[in-house]
C-alpha cells in the first residue's frame, strides 16, 4: 500500500515572538482535496512552506510520502505552485517546464500532461514568451502546468486562484480534480471560499497557527447552520455580525 | 540534474546580459572594448610599477606588502560576493521545493558569474601581475604565484563572511571554525615568517626572490581550491535565517517621509548591503592595523584601509538601482520630479559607500596619520567607486530575486571597474599634460563619471517604466 501523501502531526513553527503555527494536525489522502483556509497570516502559507522543506518546523512532524519533509525523497515527491512564482524570468514557459521535468527525473508522460493542461489553459504560443515578460496570472498557469504535469504524490497549490482569470480558476479545479482521481493528494491554500467548497472534499480552518474547525464542506456549513461558506468563515472566527460592524464604523470614512 | 540546473541558469544570465547589451549597445561596446584592451594597457603600468619598486623588491617587508594589499582587497570582494550569493530560494520557490541538492543550487548559482568574471578580470589581473613580478626579484614566474594568491582570497573571504553570517542566524559552531582556521592562517605564516599571509607566505618568498616561485605557486593555488570548495559546501549548507519577523525602526505612519529617508531605509534594510559593510569593515580595519604592525609609513595604512573597505561598501550603491526599479511604479507616479528622485539614488549610494570608508580610514589616520593627498585620493576613488558601481547596477539590475542576478551584476562591476580605470588612466595623464591642475582634472573626471551614473540611472528607470 502507498504511504499517505501527506501526514501533519502537532507541528509548530515560531517567528520569533509570533506563532505562525501551533499543534497542526492534518492528514492529505491519496485522492483528496484539501483546503487550507483562514484569515491572511494564519499560517496557510508557513503550513505549504514547511511541507515543500522550504522552511524547517520547530515541533511536529510532517511526512511526505512516507519520508520527512525536507529530504530528498520528500522533495521529488511534491510539486508546488507558488503564490507567486518567481526565478527563471528569462526561461520561456515552455523552458520553465521542460526545466521542471529534468529537475523532477519524468519522462513523456509529463511532456503529455503539460500539453494537455497547457491547452485547457490556453496557454499555447504564451509558453514561448519569456516568463519576465507574462503577466502574473499568466505566469502563476505556466507554474501550474510545470508542477501538475509532475505526476508527484502530493500537489500543493498556494492561494490557489489568485490572479487567475476565471475560465483559468474553473480549469484549474477541473485539473486538481483530475490529479486527485489518479491517486494524488491536494493541498491547498485558499481565500476564493467559492472555489473552496467546490473542489475540496475537506476543508480545515485555520487561525492565529490554529486548527479551528474541519470538515467538508457541507458538514461546516450544517454544523454552523449556515447558508454559505463565508458565513460559516465568519462565525468560526466569532465575528458574524462584522459587515455590520464596519458598516457602522465606515460612516465616519 | 545538476547539469540542466546549471544550463538553465547560465542561459538566463546569459540572455539577461544580451538583452543589456541590446538595452544599450554603445556602453556595452565601450566596456566589451576597454575590457580587451586592459590587459595591454596592464602590462605598461605593472612593468611601470614595478620598475619603481624593483630596488626594494628583496625585502621580505616589502614583499609581504606587496601580497597582502590586493589580497586583502580580494578578500573583502569576496566577502561582499559571498553575502550577495543567493539562498536556494533564489531558484523560486516551486523549483527550490523540488530535488535538487542545495550543492547543485550553489553551484548553478555561482557558474556563469564566476566565468564571466574570470573573462572579464583574469586577463587584466594577470597581465599586471606577470609585468610588475617582472620587475622584481623573484621574475615573470612569480607574478602567477601573485595572481593566484589574489584569486584564493576571494574565497578566503567569502569564508569568513560565510562565518559572520552564520553568527549573525545564531549559529556559533561556525564562526568558531573559522576563527580556528583564521588563527591556523596566522600561525602558519608566522611559521614562515610573514604571520598576515598565513598560507600565501611562499609567493611573498617567490616575488623577493628568496624562494621557488614554484612554492608560492602551489602554495596559492592550493589555497585557492581548498578555500573555493570549502566556501561553496559552508554556502550550500547555510543555516536558516532566524526569523523574518523583526522589530525595525519604522519609519511610522508620518504625513510626509523624506525621499532621502525612504530609499536610505530601503538599501539600509536589506541584509546583503549591511552584511558586506560589516565584512568591509572588518577587512578595511584588518588592513590598517596589518599596516601599522608592520611599520608601514603614513598614509599606507591609510590607503590600504580606505581601498579595501571601498570593495565591499559599494555594494549600496551597485543595489540601489535595483531597489529603485522595484517599486518604480511608486516613484515614477509620485508627485516628486524625476530628477530628484534619481540624484537621491545617486546620493544615497554615494553615503552608502562613503560611510564605511570614513570610519575606518579615519581610526587609519588616527593611528598612522594621513596626507591632504592622500585624502584627495580617497575622495576621488570613492566617488568614482560609487559611480561605476552605479553604472554596473543600473545595467545589470542587483534584484531581490532570480538566481544568481547579484553574482552578474558583480561581474558587470567588475567589468565597468577595469574599463572606466583604463579610460581614465588614458585621458587624466593628457589632460594634466595639457596644464590642468591635478584637482581640476579629478573634478573633471569624477564629473564625467557621475554624469554617466545619473545618465545610466535615468535610462534604466524610464526603460523598466515603459
Amino acid at each position: 500500500m502507498d504511504p499517505v501523501p501527506l501526514a501533519v502531526e502537532g507541528v509548530g513553527k515560531r517567528y520569533g515572538a509570533s506563532v505562525a503555527l501551533a499543534g497542526v494536525d492534518l492528514c492529505v489522502n491519496a485522492g483528496s482535496i484539501v483546503g487550507l483556509v483562514g484569515p491572511n497570516g494564519s499560517g496557510k502559507t508557513t503550513l505549504l512552506r514547511s511541507t515543500a522543506g522550504l522552511i524547517t518546523i520547530d515541533e511536529g512532524a510532517i511526512t511526505v510520502a512516507g519520508a520527512p519533509a525536507g529530504s530528498g525523497a520528500a522533495r521529488a515527491s511534491i510539486a508546488l505552485v507558488p503564490d507567486e512564482p518567481s526565478g527563471f524570468d528569462e526561461l520561456t514557459g515552455a523552458e520553465f517546464i521542460s526545466l521542471t521535468h529534468a529537475l523532477w527525473g519524468v519522462g513523456d508522460e509529463a511532456r503529455e500532461r503539460s500539453l494537455i493542461l497547457a491547452t485547457a489553459f490556453g496557454l499555447g504560443d504564451r509558453l514561448e514568451q519569456r516568463l519576465g515578460t507574462l503577466s502574473r496570472g499568466l505566469r502563476r498557469q505556466a507554474s501550474a502546468v510545470a508542477a501538475l504535469s509532475l505526476g508527484a504524490p502530493l500537489i500543493l497549490v498556494d492561494e490557489a486562484t489568485a490572479t487567475l482569470d476565471p475560465e483559468a480558476v474553473v480549469v484549474l479545479g477541473e485539473a486538481l480534480a483530475a490529479r486527485a482521481a489518479r491517486g494524488c493528494g491536494v493541498l491547498l491554500a485558499t481565500q476564493d471560499l467559492h472555489f473552496a467548497g467546490e473542489v475540496c472534499d475537506e476543508i480545515v480552518l485555520l487561525h492565529r497557527g490554529v486548527v479551528i474547525d474541519r470538515g467538508a464542506p457541507s458538514a461546516l456549513r450544517a454544523r454552523h447552520s449556515a447558508d454559505s461558506l463565508e458565513d460559516v468563515f465568519l462565525a468560526a472566527l466569532g465575528d458574524s455580525r462584522l459587515r455590520s460592524r464596519v458598516r457602522d464604523a465606515f460612516r465616519a470614512l | 540534474m545538476r547539469f540542466e540546473l546549471c544550463r538553465a541558469v547560465a542561459r538566463c544570465q546569459a540572455r539577461r546580459l544580451r538583452a543589456m547589451a541590446a538595452a544599450a549597445p554603445l556602453p556595452a561596446a565601450l566596456v566589451v572594448i576597454l575590457v580587451a584592451l586592459a590587459p595591454l594597457a596592464l602590462v605598461r603600468i605593472g612593468c611601470a610599477v614595478g620598475t619603481e619598486i624593483a630596488a626594494a623588491g628583496s625585502s621580505a617587508d616589502v614583499s609581504t606588502a606587496l601580497v597582502l594589499g590586493p589580497v586583502l582587497a580580494a578578500a573583502a570582494a569576496g566577502a561582499a560576493l559571498a553575502v550577495s550569493l543567493p539562498a536556494r530560494e533564489a531558484l523560486g520557490q516551486q523549483i527550490a521545493a523540488g530535488p535538487c541538492g542545495d550543492l547543485a543550487a550553489v553551484t548553478a548559482s555561482l557558474l556563469f558569474p564566476s566565468l564571466l568574471a574570470m573573462l572579464t578580470l583574469l586577463p587584466s589581473l594577470v597581465s599586471f601581475c606577470l609585468a610588475f613580478a617582472g620587475e622584481l626579484p623573484g621574475g615573470r614566474v612569480a607574478g602567477v604565484a601573485l595572481a593566484l594568491a589574489v584569486v584564493s582570497a576571494l574565497p578566503a573571504g567569502a569564508v569568513v563572511a560565510e562565518g559572520v553570517q552564520a553568527a549573525g542566524r545564531g549559529q556559533w559552531a561556525r564562526p568558531l571554525g573559522v576563527g580556528v582556521g583564521v588563527g591556523a592562517w596566522v600561525a602558519t605564516g608566522a611559521a614562515a615568517g610573514a604571520a598576515p599571509l598565513g598560507m600565501l607566505a611562499p609567493v611573498g618568498r617567490a616575488l623577493a626572490g628568496s624562494g621557488p616561485a614554484w612554492e608560492g605557486i602551489a602554495a596559492a593555488g592550493s589555497t585557492a581550491a581548498g578555500l573555493g570548495f570549502l566556501w561553496i559546501v559552508l554556502a550550500a549548507s547555510r543555516p536558516e535565517r532566524r526569523s523574518p519577523v523583526r522589530r525595525r525602526r519604522s519609519l511610522g505612519l508620518a504625513w510626509r517621509i523624506p525621499v532621502p529617508a525612504a530609499v536610505s531605509s530601503l538599501v539600509v534594510r536589506r541584509d546583503d548591503v549591511r552584511l558586506a559593510n560589516v565584512a568591509a569593515l572588518g577587512f578595511g580595519a584588518v588592513g590598517a592595523l596589518v599596516a601599522v604592525a608592520a611599520g608601514a609609513e603614513a598614509p599606507g595604512p591609510f590607503l590600504l584601509a580606505a581601498t579595501t573597505t571601498l570593495l565591499g561598501s559599494v555594494v549600496g550603491a551597485l543595489a540601489v538601482c535595483g531597489i529603485l526599479s522595484t517599486g518604480y511604479w511608486m516613484w515614477w507616479s509620485s508627485p516628486h520630479g524625476r530628477p530628484s528622485i534619481i540624484a537621491t539614488a545617486w546620493y544615497v549610494g554615494l553615503v552608502g559607500a562613503a560611510v564605511p570608508v570614513a570610519i575606518v580610514a579615519a581610526v587609519a589616520a588616527a593611528g598612522s596619520g594621513a596626507s591632504w593627498r592622500a585624502l584627495e585620493f580617497v575622495a576621488v576613488v570613492v566617488v568614482a567607486g560609487a559611480a561605476v558601481a552605479t553604472i554596473a547596477g543600473s545595467l545589470a539590475l542587483w534584484r531581490g530575486e532570480g538566481v544568481g542576478d547579484q553574482l552578474s551584476s558583480f561581474a558587470v562591476f567588475a567589468a565597468v571597474a577595469v574599463a572606466a580605470s583604463l579610460l581614465m588612466g588614458l585621458v587624466a595623464p593628457r589632460l594634466t599634460s595639457l596644464g590642468l591642475p591635478g584637482p581640476a582634472v579629478a573634478v573633471l573626471v569624477c564629473g564625467a563619471l557621475i554624469s554617466a551614473a545619473l545618465l545610466s540611472l535615468r535610462r534604466r528607470l524610464e526603460s523598466d517604466a515603459q
